[in-house]
């Protein structure tokens, strides 16, 4: 009787409280779970009627004038040794590199991309750090390198690198991107910086701060050689829809990029490289956001920087 | 005794009611296939993908042997969403890991304010469920219909 009577005591229990285990965020849960709050409708990119821009060429920009009288010499899209004959009068460092014939290259003009080379191993990121932005964190997270250190996250540009306290310890303590990189010593300093600052930062003002971020780089790793890394593309919708990322803008911000490491000496990899298709955009489905590639993309990045090596730099 | 009886059958039904209630929690899966769960009930705007336990651990701001066998899977960058899965070692790990999740939250909505705030809603409504040792964090962009896959579990 007395289980009969529980029996249906549980079978009235359960028909009149069928939602009892479905309900969101029980009491165990951080006061965090499941709480309600209004979300806001984001409003639609705008897409404003502007023409398709054609990206140019590689090696076919117009000279980009400067305000203090210079001009660029776009040296994208020429090879290593054709750059090395135009641009003789360039400062001119001794620098070797592993060819594909094994020759010793004998003059290195900073601010050219450095050239395809014959893969090396993982090991040779043992003394190498990463740092930069939402693209440095998806080759942390997904290029699969287990070699160095990397400190990456996204919302950081060149203004919020040394002060934004990003990097977890742990027990809630967080330290700033270059407090990280100043626990170590380091050989090879990769720097991934700028989508970011194509919405804020004018060109000009982009340079200077970078130029910046160099200089307190030198000085934490004075015996580091710094790689800075162009942009990746954007896909063709995006740059097409969303002027600021435009794909014209990331060639003009990548060539202020090689600039400054034709004169802070630093290596320039055009990573743009990796990703890019025939079309010049990064290619159509390989993106959420036509920003960020998709991580099984990421992949690409480290075989680029595997097979675009310096070896040694004679200063 | 009349009333001694009638609260033992309430006492019983009590009881039988509280452990039904416990039944309905299915057992936890494996972590890859919970996750595979979360990633087909349509609570995430873009497919995550797995990364290492220890760039995850990175993040949270743990070692491995807080909770061995932790796994996470994050977005492209261009979202917040991710799911990280922690079978902690004991219940001081499993309150280590809540408090590294909480402050993961924190983090990244603080982050995301400046960067797309769009993305902050859904780490205001991030699910960070514990059953005994194990600790589960979930940032959807459809916190329901991720809370309907955990909630079977959590």
């Amino acid at each position: 009787m007395v289980l009969l009577l529980a029996a249906g005591f549980f079978l009235w229990y359960w028909l009149e409280t069928p939602g009892a285990a479905a309900a969101p965020a029980e009491g165990r849960s951080p006061d965090i779970a499941g709480e309600e709050l209004s979300s806001s409708l984001q409003t639609p990119e705008p897409t404003p009627d502007i023409p398709v821009q054609t990206p140019p060429a590689r090696g076919e920009f117009e000279a980009d004038p400067r305000p203090d009288g210079y001009t660029v010499e776009v040296k994208a899209g020429l090879s290593y040794w054709g750059m090395n004959q135009v641009d003789a009068s360039a400062r001119i460092h001794r620098c070797r590199f592993q060819s594909g014939s094994g020759q010793l290259l004998p003059d290195y003009v900073w601010g050219g991309e450095v050239p395809e080379t014959e893969p090396v191993t993982e090991d040779y990121f043992d003394d190498a750090v990463f740092i930069g932005n939402s693209l440095a964190q998806g080759f942390m997270l997904y290029a699969g390198l287990t070699h160095g250190d990397q400190f990456a996250v996204q919302s950081i540009s060149v203004d919020n690198i040394g002060s934004e306290r990003v990097i977890n310890e742990g027990g809630g303590s967080y330290i700033t991107i270059l407090d990280a990189v100043s626990r170590k010593s380091y050989g090879k300093v990769f720097v991934m910086l700028g989508i970011n600052e194509l919405s804020w930062l004018g060109k000009e003002e982009f340079y200077t701060h970078y130029a910046a971020l160099i200089d307190t780089l030198r000085e934490l790793q004075p015996d580091a050689e710094l790689y800075l890394q162009s942009m990746t593309p954007v896909s063709e919708q995006k740059s097409r829809y969303s002027p600021t990322f435009g794909i014209s803008r990331i060639h003009e911000y990548n060539e202020v990029i090689r600039q400054l490491a034709e004169d802070k000496e630093a290596h320039y990899l055009y990573i743009f490289d990796a990703f890019v298709d025939d079309t010049g955009y990064l290619p159509a489905g390989t993106s959420e956001d036509g920003i960020h590639p998709y991580g099984i993309y990421y992949a690409q990045w480290l075989d680029y920087l595997k097979t675009h090596t310096v070896l040694e730099v004679k200063r | 005794m009349k009333k001694a009886m009638l609260i033992v059958l309430v006492l019983a039904c009590l009881a039988l009611c509280a452990c039904s209630r416990e039944a309905k929690k299915a057992d936890i899966p494996e972590a890859g296939a919970l996750a595979a769960e979360l990633l087909s009930s349509g609570a995430f705007t873009e497919e995550l993908g797995e990364i290492g336990a220890d760039v995850g651990g990175f993040l949270y701001g743990l070692e491995e042997s807080d909770a061995p066998g932790m796994r996470f899977w994050c977005s492209s960058g261009a979202v917040s969403e991710e799911i990280a899965f922690f079978p902690c070692r004991d219940a001081a790990a499993a309150e280590k890991v809540l408090g590294e999740c909480r402050a993961r939250i924190e983090q990244q909505s603080r982050l995301f304010a400046d960067y797309r705030a769009e993305e902050v809603p859904k780490l205001e409504k991030a699910l960070v469920l514990q059953r005994e040792n194990t600790v589960v964090l979930c940032v959807a962009a459809d916190a329901e219909k991720a809370a309907a896959v955990l909630n079977k579990y959590f």
